[in-house]
């Protein structure tokens, strides 16, 4: 197959580690243009990579020249720019979330629909194996009816954009929850479908939320059931899912890609790793997700997570924003969301 | 818009969010929060607040920022600390600034301080302590600012506790995983201060007309001891943490820098070692320097090669394994330090009062740490 002739729209962080150093060890794709609203910066992202693709800081100069695009700029910019592209009748993948709200979400995915082009969704997660292998054993039966789950994921800082746009809450459409967290809500929507929300707590005060809670509840033909979400940028957390059924205690580990683990609840002496054994190198989920993007390019395949699937992790954002409360910090006496322990 | 007093500079850091969550909550918009990135700044950009990025290392753009700034906190850590400063105190100089309130370390007495460093007038021994004398270093520029006619506060923590330190999170983790080392008998002070008296002592010094060009150490009272501090955290948490006893002069020991061997033979060895020519060999020159060595070697008699290997290879060493707890640990490595640095000084001449006592602390840090998924519900 023809590699892919791609523009990468924006030169921040996330290009020079993911996509662009993804788009050149693939040979299904052929790089040909760097956009940036600031031409140095994709020059020297460019210059750093020896990249010979063209570098500009006009979107339209290049849209005659190539075959599909990716959106790896502020997330307050992502419809924008992908209206451009898609109008032009040209693929897109973007980055994730897929725009800041619901509407412009819908309105890109009628407007891909319209152009009989496709979006794809960088929620690269969903590529896991495990996440897959997941799906696949709970649409089984084999794990048995869901009783609950709960997730966490922290760490202390980290993702720092070029443009510190992460400390803006208009430019990313919320705090911890969307920079962080829409990769398993769209893991949890991908398993389990669209859930009741329980309760969503936060603690911000204006800017981006740097840790949340949530509580779901679920009734389907997996079970009826109830799941808790813990979200942070100030604390190192176990950055687990685990999920609990009729048959075992399971767990996914971030960092652990390729397997599930298993304790069935009758031989709790018994640990399963289900999955690759790990002794393959590891797998660049990037260069699988633009890959993936490539083919359906050429073929017409849906992709694994299109724009009607990252509109819907939008759309629970916004609901779970809706349902907003603060979260307590007992721990903070000088602060108005201490609790009673420390009044 | 309220006149912008206070600078504080490294907001972003663990000291530097308490502050200026303090000062923020406390209904002050008369300070600027400088950072260095948008990658540790979650904690303060969640606040209706200014963040303003800011390059320690560019002394230009340090001197830019702090214009119009009559009180500088500097809570920066971080690469280059020295230069930094420099920068900072340069700027400072340049806009007459009022106050500069920096915050140092009792890590400038070494990793065994000597008795004297009870008071703070004791002279900097950091020894091996390379954070400690980096920050004995940042003392001496702070104290040399003083001279000038801008008033200065040293304020000197040890560990510093609370919620979200780094250091009591990773106590926490350790308190959970097996048990943990008590270096004879945990009976020496902790000299942990919680993040938010040290906040406290910030405040003070910023409000305080009298005692400047002085060091103060910042910490609780009455001493603590370690054996005291795990056991109140592990029942907060309801962790049983069991101990492993150590002796102080073994940790002691493990502290003393391992001198690399010294001498011609111990560098010829190092010359001749694969790993080294390895290196060495990604430039071509190299290599074919290597190559021509290699065949000389060959060239010689068979015996005179394996004498040669003999003399020059590095023999095996297997030591046993220690099956006790590793002593590497921080918090095994601050169980040696005999000292209690008494806030006394700061109380009787700045007028410091404790924002939580020591219970009440220790309290504060077990909620957070629940948070952080570390122990179980109290009660």
């Amino acid at each position: 197959m023809k590699p892919l002739r791609l523009a990468i729209v924006g030169a921040g962080e996330i290009t020079r580690s993911a996509h662009l150093p993804a788009a050149l060890r693939s040979p299904h794709i052929d790089l040909v243009a760097l956009v940036d609203s600031d031409r140095a910066r994709a020059r020297e992202l460019a210059h750093a990579f020896s990249c010979k693709a063209t570098v500009t800081d006009r979107l339209e100069e290049v849209l005659g020249s190539v075959e599909g695009v990716v959106i790896a700029t502020p997330n307050h910019t992502h419809a924008g720019i992908a209206e451009k592209v898609l109008t032009a009748g040209i693929p897109v993948l973007i980055e994730k979330p897929l725009t800041t709200d619901f509407a412009s979400a819908e309105r890109i995915c009628l407007l891909a629909e319209h152009y009989q082009t496709f979006i794809a969704t960088g929620y690269k997660t969903q590529h896991y194996r495990a996440v897959r292998l997941l799906k696949n054993l709970l649409e089984t039966g084999y794990l048995g009816k869901v009783r609950g789950f709960h997730y966490e994921f922290g760490s202390r800082g980290g993702w720092s954009p070029a443009s510190g746009y992460n400390l803006d809450r208009q430019q990313t459409g919320g705090g911890v929850l969307v920079v962080t967290g829409t990769h398993f809500l769209n893991r949890m929507l991908y398993w389990f479908g669209a859930p009741q929300i329980l309760s969503f707590q936060d603690d911000s005060y204006g800017g981006p939320e740097a840790n949340c809670k949530a509580a779901v509840r679920y009734q389907t033909d997996l079970g009826t059931f109830q799941g808790t979400i813990l979200l942070s940028k100030t604390t190192q957390l176990a950055n687990t899912f685990f999920l609990e059924t009729e048959g075992y205690h399971c767990k996914l580990a971030e960092a652990e890609t390729e397997v599930v683990t298993l304790r069935p609840h009758d031989r709790p002496d018994l640990l399963l790793k289900l999955g690759n054994s790990g002794e393959n190198p590891p797998v660049d989920y990037f260069e699988v997700q633009l890959e993936e993007f490539a083919r359906c390019a050429r073929t017409g395949e849906r992709p694994l997570v299109d724009g009607w699937e990252g509109a819907r992790c939008v759309k629970l954002v916004e609901d779970l924003y809706a349902n907003r409360s603060q979260l307590p910090e007992p721990w903070a006496w000088y602060s108005p969301s201490r609790s009673t322990v420390c009044a | 818009m309220p006149e912008q007093n206070i600078a504080v500079i490294g907001a972003s850091g663990f000291v530097g969010s308490a502050l200026c969550e303090r000062l923020f909550f406390a209904g002050r918009r008369d300070f600027t929060a400088f950072i260095h990135d948008a990658g540790n700044a979650a904690r303060l950009a969640r606040l209706p607040l200014p963040l303003r990025m800011l390059d320690l290392l560019d002394a230009a753009q340090v001197t830019d920022a702090l214009a119009g700034f009559p009180v500088i906190i500097n809570c920066s850590r971080g690469d280059d600390m020295v230069r930094a400063l420099r920068h900072l105190i340069a700027a400072a100089k340049r806009h007459r600034v009022q106050k500069f309130v920096h915050i140092s370390s009792t890590a400038i007495y070494g990793d065994d301080p000597a008795p004297g460093s009870a008071a703070e007038t004791y002279p900097a021994e950091p020894g091996a302590n390379e954070y400690g004398r980096i920050k004995a270093r940042q003392d001496e520029m702070v104290q040399a600012l003083e001279r000038t006619g801008v008033s200065t506060y040293i304020l000197c923590p040890s560990n510093i506790s609370g919620p979200y330190s780094p250091f009591v999170a990773a106590l926490a983790r350790r308190m959970t995983s097996g048990p943990m080392a008590l270096v004879d008998g945990g009976r020496y002070p902790c000299n942990l201060v919680h993040v938010d008296n040290l906040v406290q002592a910030i405040l003070t010094a910023v409000a305080s007309d009298r005692g400047s060009g002085c060091r103060y150490f910042v910490n609780e009272t009455p001493a603590v001891t370690w054996h005291e501090y795990f056991q109140d955290l592990a029942e907060l948490l309801s962790i049983d943490c069991t101990f492993i006893p150590v002796d102080r002069e073994k940790v002691l020991r493990r502290l003393s820098p391992v001198r690399a061997r010294q001498g011609l033979i111990a560098h010829c060895k190092i010359a001749v070692s694969g790993e080294f020519r390895r290196g060495l060999m990604i430039m071509p020159v190299m290599q074919r320097l290597n190559d021509g060595a290699a065949a000389l070697f060959e060239r010689l008699p068979s015996d005179v090669r394996q004498s040669l290997r003999r003399r020059l290879q590095v023999p095996i060493s297997i030591s046993k394994q220690d099956d006790g707890p590793s002593l590497e640990e921080h918090y095994v490595r601050a169980q040696v330090r005999r000292v209690y640095h008494s806030p006394e000084k700061l109380m009787v001449e700045l007028g410091f009062r404790h924002a939580l006592d020591y219970r009440r602390g220790l309290e504060t840090t077990a909620e957070w740490l629940r948070f952080a998924g570390l122990g179980r519900p109290h009660g």
